[in-house]
């Protein structure tokens, strides 16, 4: 299948975003960064290679599973803007996958730790009750601490690290994958021209600091466990790391796209695996507008009802509840027109710009 | 560095590793205490040598060498340890079961040994040895020590003083009990330290004076009326080093009474200290002992408890005595034995090697005890006679009745309690 993806990286364009700076790979022509939701982007002539890809994270691939979190998420809004509906979202929606960097990499050397053993002491309450004793036994797990040393000879393979500096601020959108074996697989997608490939920002050398943190970090667990034991307080290393092979593993995400009156760019975010959803939410403040003006002038029509009413109630005392009535509706619709006129604003306060709060 | 010049520190060992990539080193744990028997001899003149209570050293009876035994003082911060579930599985396992037997490597004799002995003479070459054995674990052998301190001539003293004491024992008794040799012998004691928080719940009752008006006499009386209400509270008590004897040697209602041991002059433990001493490992194993332990501390919350409750109406008395923290240690203590035997029957003495504190049992002249008695109700009886004569005489005699009742009382009250010492002491005390 690995044929398919370097068919279609063959048949790519490689574009960039003039505000995020995201470079990435798509068939057909980009008119919004799938990653920031930004216009201006453009064509950009590069004989940057993308990297092997390895495996790519299972997701959602139904369309379907997807219509309903948009469904539910645009719900909420009030005089939302004339794109945010369904359709129009699905019709704008791409897959996105983003890369992080899968290394593997040769250990070899020597460690010394203070590791933690747990282990059970005993203890009881005892129960004083009808002037009969009852003893119960209880347990409690504390932690022995013991230095171990030793030698490793092993090779990492997969460990598994960002290949884009703004990945944080993505992890705050999609929340965290899941990068558990089990929710790998092959490439074996069939790769369509609908779908978007973001070049890695952060190459094989900057990489390898945090690679062999990590590899580090496995180490120390590997050790611990190795040792039986359950805890590490201190952990130091003499290790060299050799024969270390780079690819990359994609993970997924939906993205669309829609403008407001002004053709303004929004966008809405979907993790494919966890389907999470983030995204702006945009409230027409012309919609409100509108809304306003006609809630506004049923409540004068209202307020000239009751005076009209007031002058006419020493006829009867019906026409005296009309007026009162009226009165109320007015001071109603009054209030109405103020919402309509603030609410969209003040929604879209806290509902758009999501990209850039994430950062 | 790799892996292939990497060497590991002397005194660590390689140990399993559940990961065939990567191997582990572990410090080398100290050696557990192999089956051994060590002879003691002078190394001036060969003989053997034994310890001096009164020297307090190892000495040759011979040309008088004189050694101190190799050991210091550790006081009560003495090792305590955990009630790790892992040790209390070994603590059950007997570990001197199988042996029965010796090898005297002075004289080549194998001599019979009692299953719990440390140290032992031999009957052939008259060497002193002690037995250091294989525990089911390390933390099982004593490993700490409170050498005597009181003199033979000091007990013995003591003894004859306690003999003499007391009115209800045989006249004869100092005089005729055959006091056997002082015996010396350091006996197993484990000791506990816990935190113990107890919270109580009970109905407690309060009296009250309530006036209320009596329609018969027309009168308005008081009466004392009880009001209950629920009420909790909180004892927490830190307990540190209660004792249980771990030997099946003495009396455990006589050990109570002379345990009060003094342990900041515990030692760390040396065979030297045993050296023709006698000396037992437990047989109280450790969680017996310590369900023992547990029975008295929790009944003494249980009394504490009580005793913050102001009134003496108690009702509905629920307790949850959270114990924490437990640690023991098991410790040789030295104590000095004497049976000695009056008109056929054995009488149990012993005394604390540390403090001279003595408890023991004493034969009781019962044929005293119904003298005395006799006493104490005479008066009453008289009195009473002589009341009622004066009633038949028609001379008023009912305050006569009074006193002689009251005399009998007392006498009554001071018989029991003379009866109950007179028990105490036959049982030990
Ligand atoms: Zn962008
Ligand atoms: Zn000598
Ligand atoms: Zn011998």
């Amino acid at each position: 299948m690995k044929t398919n993806i370097i068919e279609f990286l063959s048949i790519t364009k490689t574009w960039g975003c003039e505000k995020c700076g995201s470079l990435y790979l798509k068939h057909d022509k980009s008119s919004f960064c799938p990653v920031c939701g930004d216009k201006h982007v453009q064509e950009i002539n590069t004989n940057t290679q993308y990297p092997e890809i390895e495996l790519i994270l299972n997701f959602h691939k139904n369309v379907q599973d997807y219509e309903d979190k948009i469904q539910n998420f645009i719900q909420p809004v009030k005089f939302k803007t004339e794109q945010l509906n369904l359709n129009t979202i699905k019709k704008n929606g791409e897959w996105v996958f983003f890369p992080f960097w899968l290394v593997d990499s040769k250990a070899n050397g020597s460690w010394k730790a203070e590791f933690g053993f747990n282990y059970l002491v005993e203890s009881s309450v005892e129960h004083l009750q009808h002037g009969e004793w009852i003893s119960q036994k209880t347990n409690e797990t504390r932690i022995d601490w013991k230095p171990r040393q030793g030698t490793v000879e092993k090779e990492y393979s997969n460990i598994s690290i960002s290949a884009l500096s703004y990945y944080n601020q993505l992890e705050r959108i999609f929340g965290s994958y899941n990068l558990s074996n089990d929710n790998k697989s092959l490439t074996d997608y069939q790769f369509t021209n609908q779908i978007t490939l973001i070049y890695p920002n952060i190459d094989k050398n900057t990489g390898w600091q945090f690679a062999k943190e990590s590899l580090i970090k496995k180490i120390n667990s590997d050790c611990q466990s190795a040792a039986g034991a359950q805890h590490t307080k201190t952990f130091s290393q003499q290790v060299q790391f050799s024969d270390q092979n780079w690819t990359l593993l994609l993970l997924p995400y939906f993205v669309s796209h829609y403008s407001d009156e002004a053709g303004n760019p929004y966008s809405i975010w979907i993790n494919g695996q966890s389907l999470r959803i983030q995204g702006d939410r945009y409230s027409s403040p012309a919609k409100g507008k509108q809304f306003g003006f006609v809630f506004l002038l049923i409540s004068f029509v209202l307020f000239l009802l009751f005076l009209l009413f007031g002058y006419l109630s020493r006829m009867s005392d019906l026409v005296a509840i009309l007026a009162f009535f009226s009165l109320l509706a007015s001071i109603g619709f009054l209030i109405g027109s103020i919402y309509s006129f603030f609410y969209p604003s003040n929604w879209n306060k806290k509902n758009t710009n999501t990209f850039n709060k994430a950062g | 560095m790799t892996q292939a010049n990497w060497t590991p520190p002397q005194d660590f060992i390689e140990v399993p590793s559940a990961d065939d990539k990567i191997r582990v080193w572990a410090p080398i744990p100290q050696s557990e205490l192999s089956e051994t028997s060590h002879t003691y001899n002078c190394p001036n003149c060969g003989a053997p040598t034994k310890f001096d209570i009164t020297t307090s050293g190892l000495s040759c009876v011979h040309c008088g060498y004189q050694v101190k035994p190799d050991s210091k003082n550790i006081g009560k911060a003495a090792q305590e340890l955990e009630f790790r579930t892992e040790t209390i599985k070994k603590a059950d396992m007997s570990w001197y079961e199988n042996r029965n037997q010796v090898h005297c490597e002075n004289c080549g004799a194998n001599l019979l040994v009692e299953k719990n002995d440390v140290s032992v003479k031999c009957l052939f070459c008259a060497s002193n040895k002690v037995i250091l054995q294989k525990a089911p674990s390390q933390e099982f052998y004593p490993s700490a020590i409170i050498p005597f301190k009181t003199k033979p001539a000091q007990v013995e003293n003591s003894i004859l003083t306690w003999l003499e004491k007391g009115w209800f024992h045989p006249k004869e008794l100092q005089q005729n009990a055959k006091i056997n040799k002082l015996s010396p012998i350091y006996i197993p004691a484990w000791t506990f330290d816990t935190d113990i928080d107890a919270q109580w719940k009970a109905l407690v009752g309060y009296e009250r004076q309530k006036r209320y008006y009596d329609s018969s006499s027309k009168t308005w009386k008081t009466k004392t009326v009880i009001d209950w209400c629920w009420e909790d509270g909180q004892v927490k008590e830190t307990i540190d080093d209660f004792l249980i004897s771990g030997s099946d040697k003495i009396q455990d209602h006589l050990f109570v009474n002379i345990s009060n041991f003094n342990l900041s002059d515990l030692m760390e433990f040396s065979p030297d200290f045993l050296v023709g001493i006698k000396a037992q490992l437990y047989s109280k194993h450790l969680p017996e002992a310590w369900n023992e332990a547990k029975g008295k501390l929790r009944e003494y919350m249980k009394d504490a408890c009580y005793h913050d409750i102001p009134t003496s109406h108690v009702r509905n008395f629920s307790l949850v005595a959270d114990f924490q923290n437990e640690t023991w240690r098991i410790i040789f203590l030295p104590i000095y034995i004497i049976t000695y035997i009056y008109q056929q029957n054995t009488y149990q003495v012993v005394v604390n090697g540390q403090t001279n504190q003595l408890a023991g049992q004493k034969p009781v002249d019962w044929n005293k005890i119904w003298l005395a008695f006799a006493g104490l109700f005479a008066p009453g009886i008289f009195a009473a006679f002589i009341s009622l004569i004066l009633l038949v005489l028609g001379t008023p005699g009912l305050i006569g009745l009074l006193i002689s009742f009251f005399l009998l009382v007392i006498g009554g009250i001071i018989a029991v309690s003379i009866y109950q010492k007179a028990k105490a002491s036959e049982k030990g005390s």
